[in-house]
Parts: structure tokens; sequence; C-alpha cells
């Protein structure tokens, strides 16, 4: 499992280096404050709690998914787009409510970075996906339903 | 004309209704007029503005007229209760105000369908279809011929020259702009093929949401601009956003598609900076994802849209932030021809005319090119084609939301031919109708079956799985987001019975599962036959072998009710007629 959550993660960093301007992540940083914990909980509020210690999280509109499909083509490999109109944005977290292990992955960004992120996921079964993005050290969060479904039978 | 004065009239008031002014001023005068000089065909549409769009979809590759029963079950829930296209039978003649036992009737509604089939004959026929067009161009010069997909598949002779019978049926039709659903179940390779080579020139193949997995490349051409009488008229396209879902994903391994309502109305709004006075999107969506795009996009005059295969008389005016978007959905197999006439000025489109004409074969001489290139096309198949397997005692027909005859014998043939408890047969929209005491030939099966990834299959599953499967196309079925919905009817089943409550949730619509009469053990297995997978190529036995040796060994069929399920808190919905 934990390579597999690596690889995740790991693919996550480079999607954004291509989506964004590479230059302006601090991966060191984030490699080097790796949120084990928070990677291994089973449920998103044990995930929440371990990454963002009880603070209150605020739901916004200001948070959008452009093109996260609402019937999965291929539940293997889910695009997953993640944009906010928050100022000041220093994390974006993605999270998959019905996965074993809800936490996908978390960006920490420096405040001159576009928050736009692009990447790919795999999905267990219909779920959340819950967005929680830290904007002037606050936080807020949006969800939106990715139907995984067993396809055929249509037309 | 079997039309009545009486009949004419109504129609034209009702187009007069249907043609209801978008701006200020503008009545139904046109139809005033018309009315005066009395009946004198049932095609006469006076032309109407300086934009007209001839539209038709889904006609499976039908090119030959059909019967076509139109569904008594067709269930919308929640906020698509009692709308269109969620009406059937008495409702629907009632809410468009069609007399009953009338031609209009009978091509739109499955009332009293044998007997009305037997008075007005068959519907559609490329050859009926292109005189119709002929005529309508003849009045309205520059109209523009849409054909909104599923064109390629649905019968023996599409099937077994991988479209190019309908290919060939489309340039002498003269359509101008398509897009696709099971066009895709050739594979890529094919769809390029008819694409670049077949439609250069001729046909514009159009989806705006169909793009490459790797870099979100376009895959087709989004958009088309045509001067229409001057008017700069953009159509868009957007193909079946859940192929790679509900068809062979492995067929089209590389393309991404979805709704990507985002792209759309990038895309209206480059087209319109382009100059386009008139915005238009030919759509595969199916109708309730339609209606509800419509509501969400700003700038698109009409959607012209199929999959659901409804039929559906009057426009749809759906209000949204840019205005007024009217939604069009033009039924299926070659029954329809939608006509749609804008009046635009320098500010847009100012009014409009709308009717969706039924295509009776016997009201239409059948187009001499047409037919020549029809019986070409059939030659060389014309005596497998043919082939008689059984009388039928009853009307076969599929089309509704749940089991129709036709399926029933699909089932029984599975069940019996592989000796399996429980048949599984999928929910297609198409497959044409066969009146009692005829013949069932070899194209009547193929009409019914006739995909490219046909292979029967016989699993063990437990109970607790057949049960997860009828939740998950039943939720693609009424879903009440229609984004969420696949389109497609509910799976038919055979031996299994069960009851359904449409306007629950997921995991709680199915219960009473039952088998011989004893419940369902969702621990136990069963045998399931079934056909159609879509999840990897198989070897084995196409569905149509089946069901011809179940067929022939018979001679007769005797048609009972469908196995349909009994169905929970649907009793008051106009959807469904008992």
């Amino acid at each position: 499992m934990t390579n597999m959550k690596r690889r995740v993660f790991l693919k996550g960093i480079l999607t954004t280096g291509g989506a964004v301007c590479a230059g302006m992540l601090i991966p060191q940083v984030v490699l080097a404050s790796w949120p084990t914990t928070a990677f291994n909980a089973g449920s998103v509020d044990q995930t929440l709690k371990d990454l963002f210690a009880g603070e209150s999280i605020t739901e916004s509109a200001k948070i959008s998914f452009p093109e996260l499909p609402t019937l999965a083509q291929d539940a293997r490999s889910v695009p997953v787009n993640i944009s906010t109109t928050l100022p000041k944005v220093s994390q974006i977290t993605l999270l998959v409510d019905k996965n074993p292990r809800p936490l996908a992955a978390t960006y920490l960004l420096s405040d001159r970075v576009e928050p736009k992120l692009s990447m790919r996921v795999k999905m267990a079964k219909t779920t959340n996906v819950v967005a929680v993005v830290k904007s002037n050290g606050k936080l807020y969060s949006a969800r939106k339903k990715v139907k995984i479904t067993i396809g055929g039978c249509g037309g | 004309m079997n039309l009545s004065r009486r009949e004419f009239l109504r129609l034209l008031a009702m187009a007069g209704a249907a043609g209801l002014p978008l701006g200020a001023g503008a009545g139904s005068t046109g139809a005033v007029r018309t009315a005066s000089r009395g009946p004198s065909d049932f095609y006469e549409l006076p032309p109407f503005g300086n934009v007209s769009l001839l539209h038709f979809t889904d006609c499976h590759a039908q090119l030959l007229p059909v019967y076509f029963r139109e569904p008594s079950i067709n269930i919308g829930v929640d906020s698509m209760k009692g709308h269109p296209p969620h009406l059937v039978g008495e409702y629907f003649l009632k809410h468009y105000g069609i007399p009953a036992g009338s031609r209009r009737a009978h091509a739109f509604t499955y009332l009293d369908f044998v007997e009305l089939a037997h008075r007005y004959g068959t519907l559609g026929g490329f050859a009926h279809l292109a005189t119709l067009v002929k005529r309508l161009r003849a009045q309205r010069p520059g109209t523009l011929l849409l054909d909104g997909g599923d064109t390629w598949q649905g019968s023996a002779t599409s099937l077994w020259t991988r479209g190019q019978d309908m290919v060939g049926a489309q340039l002498r039709l003269g359509v101008d702009v398509t897009t696709g659903h099971w066009e895709f179940t050739y594979g890529a390779e094919r769809v390029m093929e008819i694409v670049k080579k077949d439609f250069k020139g001729k046909i514009d193949f159009l989806a705006q949401n169909v793009v490459t997995k790797d870099w979100g490349d376009p895959v087709f051409q989004p958009y088309t601009i045509r001067e229409i009488n001057g008017v700069s008229t953009a159509v868009i396209g957007q193909a079946f956003p859940f192929t790679p879902i509900a068809n062979p994903a492995y067929m089209i391994p590389d393309w991404s598609f979805g709704i990507d309502q985002n792209r759309l109305q990038k895309t209206i709004e480059e087209v319109r900076g382009k100059g386009a006075r008139v915005v238009v999107l030919l759509s595969h969506n199916g109708m309730d994802v339609d209606l509800k795009l419509a509501g969400h996009v700003r700038g698109l005059d009409a959607i012209l849209g199929g999959h659901t295969h409804d039929a559906v008389p009057r426009a749809v005016e759906v209000p949204n932030a840019g205005g007024k978007t009217l939604v069009i959905n033009s039924g299926s197999n070659g029954k329809f021809l939608s006509v749609l006439d804008l009046d635009v000025r320098k500010g847009g489109v100012r009014d409009y005319r709308f009717r969706l004409l039924p295509v009776f074969s016997n009201l239409l001489p059948a187009d001499p090119e047409m037919s020549a290139y029809i019986e070409q096309v059939r030659a060389p198949y014309r005596s497998k084609l043919g082939e008689k397997l059984a009388t039928t005692e009853g009307l076969l027909y599929r089309r509704g939301n749940f089991n129709g005859t036709f399926d029933q014998v699909i089932c029984d043939a599975l069940r019996s031919v592989l000796s399996a408890e429980i048949a599984f047969s999928p929910g297609f929209r198409w497959g044409t109708s066969v009146l009692p005491g005829r013949q069932i030939t070899l194209e009547d099966v193929m009409a019914q079956t006739a995909i490219t990834y046909p292979v029967v299959t016989r699993n063990e599953m437990t109970g607790s799985r057949i049960k997860t499967i009828l939740e998950d196309v039943g939720d693609n079925l009424f879903n009440r987001n229609p984004y969420y919905q696949q389109g497609g009817d509910m799976v038919r089943v055979g031996g299994l019975r069960y009851t359904m409550d449409p306007t629950q949730d997921i995991g709680h619509r199915i219960s009473d599962m039952e088998l011989n009469g004893k419940p369902i053990d969702p621990k136990k297995k069963y045998t399931v036959a079934g056909w159609a997978n879509v999840s990897h190529p198989l070897e084995g036995r196409p569905v149509w072998d089946i069901v011809s040796e179940y067929l022939r060994d018979r001679k007769t069929i005797p048609v009972g009710r469908a196995n349909v399920p009994r169905l929970k808190n649907v009793q008051d919905n106009p959807g469904y007629a008992a």
C-alpha cells in the first residue's frame, strides 16, 4: 500500500509541475514532512484530524472541479481537476471518500502559484471527492460525486 | 389522403402553438394563411424565416421502412416526472392535443399499435425520407441536414458492411453534419477511415467532447460554421458522452469522452466570436441531459438531440443565463424528420417554427435513386436476410424502460439454449417491431442484436451480485440527476422476477427478487446467461445464432406478457401505462 500511495503522490507532484510553474513548488519541503499518519487513515474524518488537528473547515463555492466526470470512464484512472478563486492558497488536499485510504494527495503551494491542479486518481466505487483548501490560513472545502458504474447496457 | 380536415386544422393550430415567438411580436401568421387554403398534403409546411435545419437521429441503420412501437413505460422521476419526454400513451396525446387513432397518435404512441399499424402502414425508410428531405429543401434554400448519429449500427447489413451501407446512404441523402455513438463500436480506426475518406469534404463528423486521453487534444472537428442565406450559422457536435462506459472502451482505447459543459461553453463563445448569429448543438446526450445542459450553458439557440429515442412534437424552451435554448429530440429508426425554421435578424434568432414530421412510407413515394441504392447494397445478402425462422403469434417489440416481448424471446432463447436459470439482455432502445402472424426473419433478429460484441456468456453469480447489477443499471436509468444517467433502458431479465421502485436511491430500488417462486438467496450461486459484454473481447457464439436456433426449433412463437417487474410509486406517473 505504501508504495502505491507514494506513486500516486509523486504522480500528483509531477502533474502539478506540468500544469503550473514547476519552480514555484517546494517538493523538498513536502517530502520532508510526509504526513504518514494521514495517508494511512481509513476515513475522511480521521484524515482531516491527522492533517489539520481539528481546525474547523467551511464549505466554499469558490472551489470547483472543472472537468471532473459525473460517470467515470475508467475507475482506475479518473481525471480530477481542482481549481479555486480563494486568495493566498497555501495547501490543497484531495480526499476520495470511499477509497480504503481516502487521502489521495496534499499539495503545499507558494502563494504565487495559480491554484489549479490536475491529477488522476483510482477510485474503488461511487464516491464523493473532497477538496480542502487552505486560504489565508483558514480551511475551506468542496465535494462532488463521481459515479463508478459496471457499464454496458446503454443506448 | 387519410388525414381528415379537422385533424389537419388541429395540426396547424398545434404548429402555431409550437411556434411561440422567441422575441416580441410575430404570431403564427404562416399557419393561419395556410389553414384558409385547406388541407392538401400531410407534409405541407410553409417555409418560414431565413435559416432552416432538418434533423433526424438514431435511425439505427434502418434503410427500409419499419414498424416501431413507442414505449408504454418511459418513467421520469423527481423533477422529470410528467414532463416531456416522460409522457406515454394517453398522457402524451392529451399533452400535445393529438386525436386518438390518428396518424400522429400512431407515430408517437404505442396505443392500439397493431390495429393502427395495419391502417397506416410502416414509417421511415431512407427512400421515403429522401423524398421528404428533397421536398423541404426545394422550399428552403440553404437548408442544412443534421444527422444525430447512431446511423451506422442496428441492422444486419450495417454490421456486415461495417457501416458502409449507411455511409453511402448518408452521402446520397445529403447529410451535412453528423456526430456519433454506436459508430464508435466499429473501432477508432474504422471511424477515422470513414471520417477522413468517405466523408471528406462532404459530411462533417463533429464532436467537441471527444479528446485524446493523453493530452486532451480534440479527436474530431468540434464545430462547423456555414453561411445560410447570408446568416453565419454554427453547428457544434456532441457525441454520446458515456460511450466508453456503455459500450466497449477497448474499441476506442485512446479517446476520452464526457459531457464537457465547460469546453462547450468556451466553444460557443469561440463561434460567437467568429460572428455566428445562430449556434446550435447537434447532440447525442439523451433528452434529460440536453434539458439540463440547456439550463446551464449560455448562447445556444437550439439543441437538436437524440440518443434516448424520444420523439417530442414540440420544442422545449429552456431558460438560462443567456436567454433561451430550444431543446428538440427527433425520435428514432428513421420514423421522424424535424424541421426547425428560424427567423434570424441582426440581433440573432427572433422567432421560430418547429415541426416533427412522421415519415409515413405510404404518403411519400420512394425516391428512385435511393431505392436503387438500397436494393444494390442489400442484394448480396438478400437470401440470408430473408430466412424465415418462425411465425410470431403476438406483437414483438423492445422499446420501453423494462422488458419488451422481443427481449422476452431473446431471454427465453438464452436460458433454453445455454441451460441457464436466469438471462440478462441489454436495455437497448433500438430494435424494430414485428406484427402478429408475421414471419420472424433473420433480418428481424439482427435488428435486435446486430452489434460488434455479440458473444453470449454463461456465468455463475451470487444472488447479491445479481442485485448489485440490477441496482447499478437501475441507477443509470433513474438517477435524479440526468448527468449521472447513462442512457439506455433497464437490463432485460429472463427467469428472475423482482419489484422495483424507480423513485428510490441506488441500493434501495430493487426488492423481492425471486426465481420460480422462490426468493433469491444472496449467497447462493445462480447460472446467468447474457450477451454484449463490454469489458473485453470474447470468443464464442453470437447471440443471433442462439436466438435463430431457438426460433427454428419452435416454428411458432406464442407471445405472452413481457416480464416487467412489479413497480412501486409509479401509479400516477404519466410515463407509465399499465
